[in-house]
């Protein structure tokens, strides 16, 4: 009999909902309890599930029996709930970002490494078809040394001032890098690696916590260098693959978006031929026990379960969520400062 | 009820592309009206075609009702409920364009019924209100034929919802058309209706020689394909959004796969000349044949 991973989610929002679905969808997983602060959150999916339904996670931790977490709340809770369930000994996912607080990040890999608890955070573009192809073909070498990374992150969701209602909401979602930023910016980490200075200019255009515009200029430690270019007050941006990458190393360019992934390279290698290519998303294998709404999220949670199944650390973990907070509160401050910045990274462990 | 062996899909007109954004906004700018959504549909037409599929958007509504008029019976429609988006905002009234306004004027209007189900864990009062809604907005175009949308049919099944998708058959043939399902997961469908007791006499499901979007896998889609032989299967994605050339797709979804029928999400005139000839090509007689689907 396959083995499952029994599991718990707290937060029963869309996210929530969504990854509830999917767990139930495929067969690595056994869906024990959902949890949400709201009661009639809480009954009306674990009703709709089939499961049993608390309000709080110490209540389901104590009553219930399930090996991981998910926490699907707002990311403000992220730091109390992952901690705590960590020291518990559950093995957790968490949506991104982590903390949003490079501090509290840290803290929670470090008591989820303490315990050898498996964590994993939430960036799924990174099991996307196009993205995770770029990554095997980047790794083969087939573009030689990779010495270049550019990002590219438009949205048009912030297009006029602020009123309360909104400043709530954006404050809730961690602003733009809640809303689509961070997915680009844990990208840019994996094709870069870790940020070893950097120079930003932000601004803020309509919102009033953090930017809306960010522009910035990264050297990696590994020598790459690469510029990002992101934000969600541009017009007209509707569409979620105004997300890409742009790669160049000493053989090849190719650039990455959700469809599809341009490549010139100066000979053929790896497969790839020499001069133009082009693959689209649709190209690319990609089979999932259970598919629901966007391609990525079904492949993002059959890998955790499949690692804690199998005792081994996912990937991205939380140390990979710490360098996205981290990147952020540089990002922030070189603009606000109008300076270079070395961020002080962290070792895992 | 009459279903064409060939049918002309909707996505291009409501922007839907795996090509990239510059497709998706260059659909935007060319579908923005209704006459360029009709001109699509009436080439189609000129070549044969006899079966539309719709959202309930108003353009595609419109151009459906302009096509009734010179088609008359001879035309099928099949319509795709809910537009998740465009049935919040019909819900939440005029003014919500935005998605989270919508959003919350949605909540905020089924309160009472979301309360309830909160309270019960019974959703169909408030799904039952949005139905009634969605099946009055498409009414004008005489739908024949009435589909779940994919992602409420594989969340409704994977959850063993069966009093939804009870629901949604018991309302569509309360309206003379006949309930189908759309979904991007044929295995886990057809095993959860089997386990439900439920049947649905039309499914539509991808079908392509690329396996695009065939979960969970290629050979379960064919195997379930082969096997349930009660059930009418409709290939979508045929041409693996975009990267497989019409012959190949078409060829595939009939022969290979053996499909009863196929729709093809059309972008342009000149598309539908190449994707058409194609069809006919290959089905040669059987282009314009139809099946005579009965409700369960």
């Amino acid at each position: 009999m396959q083995k499952k991973l029994r599991v718990a989610i707290v937060g029963m929002g869309e996210m929530g909902m969504v990854r509830a679905v999917i767990a139930k969808g495929l067969s690595q997983y056994e869906l024990v309890s959902v949890i949400d602060s709201r009661g009639t959150f809480a009954r009306l999916a674990g009703k709709q599930l089939g499961v049993s339904h608390y309000k709080s996670y110490a209540k389901a931790a104590s009553s219930e029996e399930f090996d991981a977490l998910i926490i699907s709340t707002p990311y403000a809770s992220h730091y109390e709930l992952g901690t705590e369930a960590v020291r518990q000994g559950k093995h957790v996912f968490c949506e991104k970002p982590l903390a949003g607080d490079s501090r509290k990040a840290m803290e929670m890999h470090r008591a989820a490494v303490k315990k050898g608890a498996l964590t994993q955070v939430g960036y799924n573009w990174r099991f996307h078809p196009t993205f995770k192809k770029a990554k095997e073909l980047v790794e083969a070498g087939v573009m030689g040394e990779l010495k270049y990374a550019g990002l590219k992150v438009y949205k048009s969701e912030v297009t006029r001032p602020e009123e309360k209602a909104d400043r709530k909401n954006r404050e809730e979602r961690f602003g733009f890098y809640g809303a689509l930023g961070v997915h680009g910016l844990d990208l840019w980490l994996w094709f870069g690696g870790r940020p070893a200075s950097m120079s930003a200019q932000t601004t803020r255009v309509f919102s009033s916590a953090l930017s809306d515009l960010i522009s910035a200029v990264c050297r990696f430690e590994n020598g790459v260098h690469g510029l990002a270019d992101l934000g969600w007050s541009h017009h007209g941006f509707v569409d979620k693959d105004e997300l890409a990458l742009f790669l160049t190393g000493t053989s090849g360019t190719m650039t990455v978006n959700a469809d599809r992934i341009e490549m010139y390279l100066e000979k053929e290698c790896g497969g790839m031929p020499c001069g133009d290519s082009l693959i689209y998303a649709s190209e690319i294998p990609y089979h999932t026990e259970f598919w629901f709404t966007h391609r990525g999220l079904s492949h993002e949670m059959e890998a955790f379960a499949s690692s804690v199944l199998d005792g081994k650390k996912p990937s991205p973990s939380w140390y990979d969520g710490y360098l996205v907070d981290r990147l952020v509160e540089a990002l922030e401050e070189s603009g606000r400062n109008n300076s270079v910045i070395s961020p002080v990274i962290e070792e895992s462990e | 009820m009459k279903l064409p062996k060939i049918m002309l899909g909707s996505n291009p007109f409501h922007a839907v592309s795996y090509r990239g954004s510059d497709e998706r906004k260059e659909f935007r700018r060319r579908f923005a009206d209704v006459d360029s959504v009709y001109r699509v549909m009436e080439r189609s037409a000129d070549l044969g075609v006899r079966g539309f599929h719709s959202y309930a958007k108003d353009t595609e509504i419109k151009a459906i009702v302009r096509l009734r008029e010179r088609l008359g019976d001879s035309m099928t429609v099949v319509s795709i409920l809910p537009d998740i988006y465009g049935a919040m905002s019909r819900q939440a009234g005029e003014g919500a364009q935005d998605k989270n306004l919508a959003k919350i004027k949605l909540l905020l209007k089924n309160m009472p019924s979301l309360i309830s189900a909160g309270v019960t864990g019974n959703l169909v009062p408030m799904i039952d209100s949005i139905l009634k809604t969605e099946l009055n907005v498409i009414k004008v175009t005489s739908p024949n034929f009435i589909f779940l949308h994919g992602t409420l049919t594989d969340m409704a099944c994977v959850t063993d919802q069966r009093s939804l998708l009870q629901l949604f058959k018991d309302k569509v043939l309360e309206r003379g058309a006949v309930p189908g399902l759309t979904t991007h997961n044929l295995g886990m469908v057809c095993a959860k209706l089997k386990a439900m007791g439920l049947r649905f006499p039309v499914i539509e499901a991808p079908f392509n020689p690329r396996g695009f979007m065939m979960q969970p896998s290629v050979e379960k889609c064919l195997e379930l394909r082969r096997e349930l032989t009660d059930v009418c299967f409709i290939g979508k994605k045929v041409l693996a959004g975009g990267s497989v050339p019409p012959r190949e797709g078409i060829a595939y979804a009939y022969r290979t796969a053996g499909v009863h029928c196929t729709v093809l999400g059309i972008g342009s005139v000149s598309e539908a000349d190449e994707t058409f000839s194609a069809g006919k090509e290959i089905l040669g007689d059987e282009y314009t044949a139809q099946y005579d689907i009965e409700p369960f």
